[in-house]
């Protein structure tokens, strides 16, 4: 009996220390690189415009399942991306009677243990009806989707 | 012996990240804590600052971060009425958006995050930064 606890504490070290063995290099990426477990850590890194702060409010009304950091050391993934925003002209407020702008934007999630990139996303938003808002929840609401998808 | 060993460090481990997934949000966004307010764009932090005594929430602002539990940050945007707008809509009203996050300053986890888009926002600035302060205290109140 204590034979074969031994062996499998030293098998289980032995996994914990080469997990490598299992997915030779030069095999391309499994789904295992591109999961995003929920409960995972995120680091959002600053966005121009603030729009990393949209991300996080976006992701907290959308209750996503992850652990939002504020240190990158903490994190287990990191999010970065771009944004754009095309406010209305005076032709667009007379001709059309719309003040709303064009939003669009794209974000990267990568994993900081493999370096495999995640999840990405891209949205444009013609006439958001919320601006960045909008956009940072549609980020949101598919990230949450890949999270949900196993 | 060995055996009963494992037993026990695997209990100990269970304990353990129960603890852990049981800390953060919960821990931090309470009522009564020290918020500090980082200077945000056009000083909304100032309008923030007002909102939050005005809407009564139940944090305490410091001005030093060091005596904080949280910190506040966040950015706004005003656009405003253009001459189109003013002439052809009849509105002089601005648009605001403004996104605030909280953290916890010894986990580093964002507890609280929330943004607030108004078209011909009533009262500008004042009105977005009096939604960020009501929507904390109902988060505050939530966890009564």
């Amino acid at each position: 009996m204590r034979t074969i606890i031994v062996a499998a504490a030293v098998w289980l070290c032995l996994c914990a220390v080469f997990p490598s063995a299992q997915t030779p290099s030069g095999v391309p990426q499994s789904d295992a690189d591109t999961r995003i477990p929920p409960g995972s850590r995120l680091y959002i890194a600053p966005i121009e415009g603030g729009y990393d702060i949209y991300l996080a409010a976006a992701m907290h009304k959308k209750e996503l399942p992850l652990v939002l950091v504020t240190d990158r050391s903490k994190a287990d993934f990191e999010l970065s991306g771009v944004t754009e925003t095309e406010k209305a002209g005076w032709a667009k407020t007379i001709f059309l009677a719309s003040t709303a702008t064009n939003e669009q934007a794209s974000i990267k999630v990568v994993n900081l243990k493999t370096g495999t990139i995640a999840f990405g996303y891209n949205v444009n938003k013609s006439n958001s009806a919320r601006g960045k808002q909008s956009s940072s929840e549609a980020c949101a609401k598919h990230l949450k989707e890949k999270i949900e998808t196993r | 012996m060995l055996g009963r060993t494992l037993v026990v460090i695997a209990l100990a481990g269970f304990v353990a990240s129960i603890g852990s997934a049981q800390s953060g949000k919960d821990a931090a966004l309470k009522r009564g804590a020290k918020v500090f307010i980082n200077t945000m764009p056009d000083g909304f932090d100032t309008f923030l600052k007002s909102a939050l005594t005005k809407k009564k929430v139940p944090l305490t602002v410091v001005e030093a971060k060091e005596n904080a539990d949280l910190e506040m940050t966040g950015t706004a945007e005003s656009q405003k009425a253009g001459v189109a707008k003013k002439l052809f809509m009849g509105s002089w009203q601005s648009d605001e958006q403004a996104t605030i996050s909280l953290a916890d300053l010894k986990s580093g986890e964002i507890v609280f995050a929330y943004s607030v888009n108004k078209k011909n926002s009533a009262h500008g600035k004042q009105s977005t930064a009096e939604a960020c302060a009501v929507h904390i205290k109902d988060e505050l109140e939530k966890k009564k």
